[in-house]
């Protein structure tokens, strides 16, 4: 016979199905499948990142708690530092190399987390923070993709699953295992490739979209139609966090209407202004990520029902506005610290009336 | 009194009146100046030199200034003796004085300056009203310093480039520190939220110093005598 324990809503134990080590671990894997998707089309450079921003988040979180005097053990159960990891890691663009990572996760873990006063505290998205950071100081490395130029016409196809692409992408991230630095152009993460959207803004002079206009195999698995693989995964991983009841359904659906209708609203066929598709906005991009894992982070978002709705309408409409009239290439970081900064305020205004009380303030 | 003021009024020490860390008077130059080491010596120099012979003089007219007029007197000597010091610069170390831009002329209205000669200089003697500047100088001279230096540091990977801007004995390369990865310059250190943040951090490191030393003096003073408790389980 079965027993099943009840925690009042205030218990949060480690018997409760919503403990926050559990519920993390549910996020990430949700995310498992987006992941799969992509080491399949790209290559192991995403893999690689994710792991080692890990990595240091978790020996940073560990740090940061041992001097702030909290039980190591326990706040680190919380795998929230993962998530963090996690996010971070997927944002990055692959082949970064270890130092890059490092500063990020650790303007994330210690300044945009710990400094506020840890896990439940921050007003902003730890992930995004970092990201952004990260894309302010070094623009250069942030939209570094490694395009395979030498190579684009070669003979030779490489498989993005096969021990050199591994080999390369290791180099990539750990320059001192190439020995020899002038080693390290030779190798190309060939594998590794900005989204559609990106390659969509930057038209003129990509190689990217030269190698599809004239088949090459190098991009046989890595075409287009790898991103909306990797895009409708991430949906699917979205979904299921729906399915649990880990996010609300609230955000990532504003979100997702908003960019829709905007999409809409602005497309022009032929036009000269290069605005993209819906379809390009929706699954050619980061939107899908951003939507179900990074806007829903339970700590910075906004909580109230109607207020996650005007959240995610603010941040639809600040991603569409960023992409298509600003200057950076992709806009899920600000857009979502921009949410950031509303949530209180959209806390306070969308209240829900509290049973037996008047929808007015109290005199 | 304002809470500006007694905080001012206290004795000036380093540590526990310091203008940057505790009264937080004159920020506007700590933060915006301090992303080299060789920017931060030469106005926490140049702020020096002002704040000892504007206070000096202060005192020195202590009877004649009147009360009704002084902050106008005062603005008018700190006025005189930075338009001295931007002279000197532009005519010596004319590349510094372009680096530094607007902040030296608003030394003259730098409010670290102005509250010592309010609360101090114009009531006390020369002697002690010099060794107040000197003292609330070098407190601005070494936090300006240890955040310009912490901030190139993380920036470049060097610090003390360009020295030979000030002092052309030295050499403007700059040290290298050893193990230092990053390959491009970590713009977001030397951009102003890098400095908001560094600034927070000092201040954030010599709270927890002070909080530490008054709870190790408190132990001093009441020492905890360990309880001896009869064992009530069976567990140790």
């Amino acid at each position: 016979m079965k027993t099943e324990v009840y925690c009042s809503p205030q218990q949060h134990s480690q018997l409760s199905q919503h403990s926050t080590g559990r519920i993390m671990l549910w996020v990430i894997a949700a995310c498992l499948p987006g992941i799969a998707a992509s080491t399949w089309f790209f290559g192991w450079g995403l893999l690689l990142n994710i792991l080692v921003v890990m990595v240091f988040a978790v020996l940073l979180e560990a740090v940061m708690l041992k001097l702030a005097d909290k039980p190591v053990k326990t706040h680190l159960a919380d795998n929230s530092a993962l998530v963090t990891g996690l996010i971070l890691g997927i944002a990055i663009p692959p082949g970064s190399p270890w130092w890059l990572l490092f500063t990020g996760i650790c303007f994330a873990i210690v300044v945009a987390k710990h400094l506020y006063g840890g896990l439940g505290q921050n007003p902003f998205n730890p992930a995004m923070c970092g990201y952004l950071l990260l894309l302010l100081s070094f623009p250069l490395n942030m939209t570094t993709w490694h395009l395979p130029t030498d190579t684009l016409f070669a003979d030779q196809q490489f498989s993005p699953l096969s021990w050199t692409s591994l080999q390369y992408s290791l180099q990539l991230c750990f320059p001192a295992l190439a020995g020899d630095g002038s080693q390290i152009s030779e190798y190309i993460d060939g594998f590794a490739m900005a989204t559609p959207l990106i390659e969509y803004k930057l038209a003129g002079n990509s190689t990217v979209l030269a190698a599809l206009e004239n088949n090459s195999p190098l991009f046989a698995r890595a075409s287009e139609t790898g991103w909306e693989i990797i895009n409708f995964s991430f949906l699917l991983g979205g979904l299921f966090l729906l399915f649990k009841k880990i996010i609300g359904w609230q955000i990532p659906v504003s979100i997702i209407v908003t960019i829709t209708i905007m999409s809409l609203l602005f497309y022009e066929q032929g036009s000269t202004a290069v605005y993209g598709t819906t379809y390009l906005h929706l699954f050619g991009s980061a939107t899908m990520i951003g939507a179900f894992f990074i806007a829903t982070d339970p700590v910075s978002a906004a909580t109230t029902p109607g207020g996650r709705v005007v959240y995610g309408i603010f941040i639809g409409i600040a991603i569409y506005g960023i992409r298509v009239w600003g200057s950076y290439l992709d806009s899920i970081a600000i857009a979502v610290l921009f949410g950031n900064f509303c949530a209180p305020l959209l806390d306070h205004f969308c209240r829900p009336r509290i049973y037996g009380h008047s929808t007015r303030p109290s005199q | 009194m304002s809470l500006l003021e007694s905080r001012a009024r206290r004795e000036s020490t380093l540590w526990h009146n310091n203008t940057v860390l505790v009264q937080l008077l004159g920020l506007s130059p700590v933060l915006a100046i301090s992303s080299s080491a060789v920017d931060g010596l030469a106005l926490g120099l140049a702020t020096l030199i002002v704040l000892l012979l504007s206070c000096a003089t202060a005192s020195f007219y202590r009877s004649r200034i009147s009360q009704t007029w002084r902050l106008v007197w005062f603005l008018c000597i700190m006025a005189f003796f930075t338009s001295l010091v931007d002279l000197i610069l532009q005519w010596q170390y004319f590349t510094l004085s372009r680096r530094l831009g607007i902040y030296v002329p608003l030394i003259c209205c730098n409010s670290a300056i102005l509250i010592r000669m309010e609360v101090f200089a114009r009531k006390n003697k020369p002697g002690d009203v010099l060794r107040d500047a000197a003292i609330t100088g070098a407190g601005f001279l070494s936090i300006i310093m240890t955040l310009a230096i912490g901030r190139e540091l993380l920036a470049t990977g060097v610090v003390f480039k360009d020295m030979d801007l000030l002092i052309p004995v030295l050499s403007g390369e700059g040290l290298q520190m050893p193990g230092y990865m990053i390959t491009d310059d970590l713009d977001f250190i030397t951009l102003a939220p890098g400095a908001l943040i560094g600034l927070g951090l000092l201040i954030a490191v010599k709270n927890s110093i002070d909080s530490m030393q008054r709870r190790n003096k408190i132990s001093q003073d009441h020492p905890v005598k360990p309880a001896v408790r009869a064992r009530v389980t069976n567990r140790s």
